[in-house]
């Protein structure tokens, strides 16, 4: 980091905010906008190197199931349970994507899509994960005498939570194994010849990012005090590849977070009817498709947007695309 | 276990299994010559269901007339896809598939609005049943066999006529194809048109027999994914296989172990990936850059 003071001013910021925001609802949204940023960073560590991860969800189940189950039902503390869900997401990972990542990047994202929906399946279907009915009365966390209780302490959890996060993988990125992340980005055959074992750096993002979900996994758990199947679902998968896409697929930790922070707040602005927010979602997502596909921090590296529009139909018309 | 018993599953698996052989089909057929992944396949196996079911048990027309008019409506929608929304995503895999989930997930909830979550059933189209040796099949099942296996054979004629030879060129190498002065763009049109067609006559055929709903199309994308991935993507008789093994896995799981049948799948598919990474059939596929 070479610019200090903006760091240290958003951290300042950050840390002082449940003094501002008193709304507890707003503080809630804060926190899950705050899990969301951890899953939507976690995908776009396997898209940098141009692995599409379709099954963040099942993967956030695994942690929150595990670390509800070891608290509830062997007694674990949550600090233990913590760390040991996000390594059996990690595990998970591992086991899954080791064999899938050996039929390259499509075989990946068929995989991972497959593994979300079937965790959901199994935690529903399967009476020791609670059923459909969900799995209730989780602990929340506590130290020593002091229970968490209330939005605050959970706020400051999730925030250093999402920093480490922040921290963990921009050390990555700047470091031997980013490199070798980036260069399997722009091309994984030219990367080989480098000497660079794609396989391995693919398995270790997954395995990495995954760690980290399951982690916001646990959280998740701890935080509501219970979990239902349902929130694991396919359509979650989508809304974390759409934080990524919409905050800007080639910022690799600006844009998973912006665009978590945009979508969870933009349907509360808007409030719009529960029935036709999916209908909403789904045209503002083609829409960005279309006429932003860089995400919302390519707005300022390009020209205006009425321009660029122009341009891009210009160009489409000229050939190229489908 | 008496071979009575084992027939009828075998029966029912294939019933089962013709149904996700033919979205699978035009699921494959889009991403063998596209190279993308159209997730509204499900959806458009949903609609088509829908439509079929407007025109026969609401309108009285013919059930061969509700075939037709499923597999012209989605084959409208699935250019409407490829034109307004696939055409301009030439950014790369990763954008198609959000488009085209987009697309899903609009289409999904405009079912779930206006139709809402309830169960609609046809009265069959054929009524009666065959019953050979204490097996029981219904006319119905029969019929969707028949269809089925017409579909295929059909299929496989048009992929060696002039339009469908243009595919195979432009599946081989888009610019090759080009060069030998033939229109990538008419071609993908016709594909989408032909692969969701597909799906709608899909959706017509299981109405008879589990009726239509309006969450019925997700459930399905799964099997297909499986199938896509058990079979080997992008090929069609990996595909036709797989999904005759998918149905029968799904059939003899609901006999014998009761529920659990993506597990088992699953169970069965993690082995096989390691042995052969590219599916049954199937050559390891890369996503285009």
């Amino acid at each position: 980091m070479r610019r200090k003071g903006p760091v240290v001013a958003v951290l300042i910021i950050l840390f002082l905010l449940p003094f501002f925001v008193t709304n507890n609802y707003v503080l809630h949204l804060i926190i899950m906008a705050c899990i969301y940023s951890v899953l939507a960073l976690g995908f776009s560590m396997m898209w940098k190197n141009r692995l599409i991860m379709a099954g963040q969800a099942g993967l956030w189940a695994v942690g929150a199931y595990t670390s509800a189950l070891l608290v509830t039902k062997l007694g674990l503390s949550f600090w233990l349970a913590l760390p040991a869900s996000g390594l059996a997401s990690g595990l998970f990972a591992l086991l899954i994507f080791s064999l899938a990542l050996r039929g390259g990047p499509l075989l990946f994202f068929g995989m991972s899509l497959v593994a979300g929906f079937i965790i959901m399946e199994v935690l529903g279907s399967v009476p020791f994960f609670g059923g459909w009915e969900g799995l209730l009365d989780i602990p929340g966390p506590a130290i020593g005498s002091f229970v968490f209780l209330g939005k605050i302490p959970f706020y400051y959890l999730a925030l250093v939570i999402l920093l480490v996060n922040v921290a963990v993988f921009s050390a990555l990125y700047t470091s031997r194994i980013g490199r070798a992340w980036t260069a399997i980005g722009s091309s994984p055959r030219l990367a080989e010849v480098q000497g660079i074992n794609v396989y391995r750096y693919r398995l270790a993002s997954s395995v990495i990012g995954c760690f980290f979900v399951g982690i916001a996994g646990s959280f998740y758990a701890h935080y509501q005090n219970l979990l239902m199947p349902n929130t694991f679902s396919f359509q979650c998968s989508i809304y974390v590849q759409m934080y990524a896409l919409i905050g800007g697929l080639g910022y690799y930790i600006a844009g998973p977070i912006l665009g978590a922070f945009v979508m969870v707040f933009l349907p509360e602005v808007l409030r719009a009817g529960q029935e036709f927010q999916p209908i909403f979602f789904g045209v503002l997502l083609i829409l960005i498709i279309v006429f932003l596909p860089g995400g919302l921090l390519s707005i300022g590296e390009r020209s205006r947007l009425p321009g660029f529009i122009i341009r891009r139909f210009r160009k489409t018309a000229e050939g190229g695309g489908r | 276990m008496n071979v009575g018993l084992f027939f009828q599953c075998v029966v029912n698996g294939l019933a089962i299994g013709g149904i996700y052989a033919v979205v699978a089909a035009g699921f494959t057929l889009i991403l063998g010559v596209m190279k993308i992944m159209n997730f509204g396949q499900g959806q458009f196996y949903m609609l088509g269901a829908f439509v079929s079911y407007g025109l026969c048990e609401v309108f009285h027309l013919h059930y061969a007339i509700g075939l037709v008019s499923a597999f012209v409506t989605m084959a409208f929608l699935g250019i409407v896809l490829q034109r307004f929304v696939i055409r301009y995503t030439y950014e790369g895999f990763f954008h198609t598939v959000l488009a085209t989930t987009a697309f899903a997930t609009i289409i999904n909830q405009i079912a779930v609005i206006s139709f809402g979550k309830a169960d609609r059933f046809m009265s069959p189209v054929i009524k009666g049943r065959v019953a050979v040796s204490g097996i029981v099949v219904s006319n119905d099942k029969i019929l969707l066999i028949g269809i089925g296996i017409i579909l295929f054979v059909a299929l496989h004629y048009f992929m060696k006529t002039k339009v469908g030879k243009a595919m195979r060129a432009v599946t081989e190498n888009q610019e090759t194809a080009g060069l030998q002065g033939i229109n990538a763009r008419q071609i993908f049109t016709i594909t989408m048109a032909v692969g969701c067609g597909m799906a709608g006559v899909a959706g017509t055929l299981v109405l008879p027999i589990l009726g239509a709903r309006a969450d019925m199309g997700l459930s399905i994308f799964v099997k297909i994914l499986l199938v896509i991935i058990i079979g080997g993507m992008g090929s069609m008789p990996g595909a036709l296989l797989a999904a005759l093994i998918v149905g029968l896995v799904e059939s003899f799981g609901y006999q014998f172990v009761g529920g659990y049948n993506e597990l088992l799948l699953t169970c069965c598919l993690l082995p096989l990936l390691y042995f052969r990474p590219g599916g049954l059939l199937g050559k390891p596929f890369a996503i285009p850059e």
